[in-house]
């Protein structure tokens, strides 16, 4: 299984349902996360710093694209 | 609408900053369902997963599967398009996106990435949240 998918069948089931149940259970979700309060990833970085750290991700995964080419 | 979120405004959103515009950006869309078609990419999910804890992760993962986004694999995006925008001057990553969004035919791409905006010649629009929800009306509109 790809482990960036956690759990791809409750995904599957999850797109079958109607549109107004998929946005019932989408503001449950974003209820669950605002519960939990920021994540310590982000806590306390501006917008900028959230870009720049995305940026840092994205060039780690292009050297490692790069580095698995045969 | 088709639109491309980038991986700053999933981050910004599921890691809960509600003083930035990308939550209200999630809000936008629920509360406009069905207008506008989400796409994202494997690579975006995969800097998702890996900027945000795996709680995070999962209900972000979640939201994709509500909103009925399957992502895109990145052996579905042409490589003359990766490099087409490798040779417009956009990193590796970001030319990533930017093909994904050419491939899609989507007609923006949402991102605080300042190295998409202020381009010519791109086949979409690429918007800040705030940007985005100005144009529809709901900039001032708080959580």
């Amino acid at each position: 299984m790809d482990m960036s998918d956690p759990r791809p069948e409750m995904a599957a089931d999850l797109r079958k349902l109607p549109l107004e149940e998929r946005m019932r259970r989408a503001r449950e979700i974003l209820a669950r996360v605002r519960a939990r309060g920021p994540d310590p990833n982000v806590r306390g970085k501006s917008m900028e710093e959230i870009v720049q750290m995305v940026k840092r991700t994205r060039e780690e995964m292009a050297k490692e694209r790069l580095a698995a080419r045969p | 609408m088709r639109l491309v979120l980038d991986s700053n405004e999933y981050i910004a959103g599921f890691g809960d900053r509600p003083d930035l515009p990308p939550a209200r950006l999630l809000d936008y869309f629920l509360d406009h369902p069905g207008q506008h078609e989400i796409v994202a990419s494997r690579t975006i999910v995969e800097e998702v997963r890996r900027n945000l804890l795996p709680e995070a992760f999962k209900d972000f993962w979640s939201f994709l599967a509500v909103f009925a986004v399957n992502p895109v694999e990145d052996w579905e995006i042409p490589s003359a398009l990766h490099a087409k925008y490798q040779a417009m001057g956009l990193k590796g990553g970001d030319a990533a996106i930017a093909a994904c969004a050419e491939a899609a035919s989507a007609v923006a791409v949402i991102t605080e990435n300042r190295d998409f905006h202020g381009r010519s010649g791109l086949p979409f629009r690429p918007l800040r949240a705030e940007e985005f929800l100005k144009e529809q009306g709901t900039a001032s509109h708080g959580r």
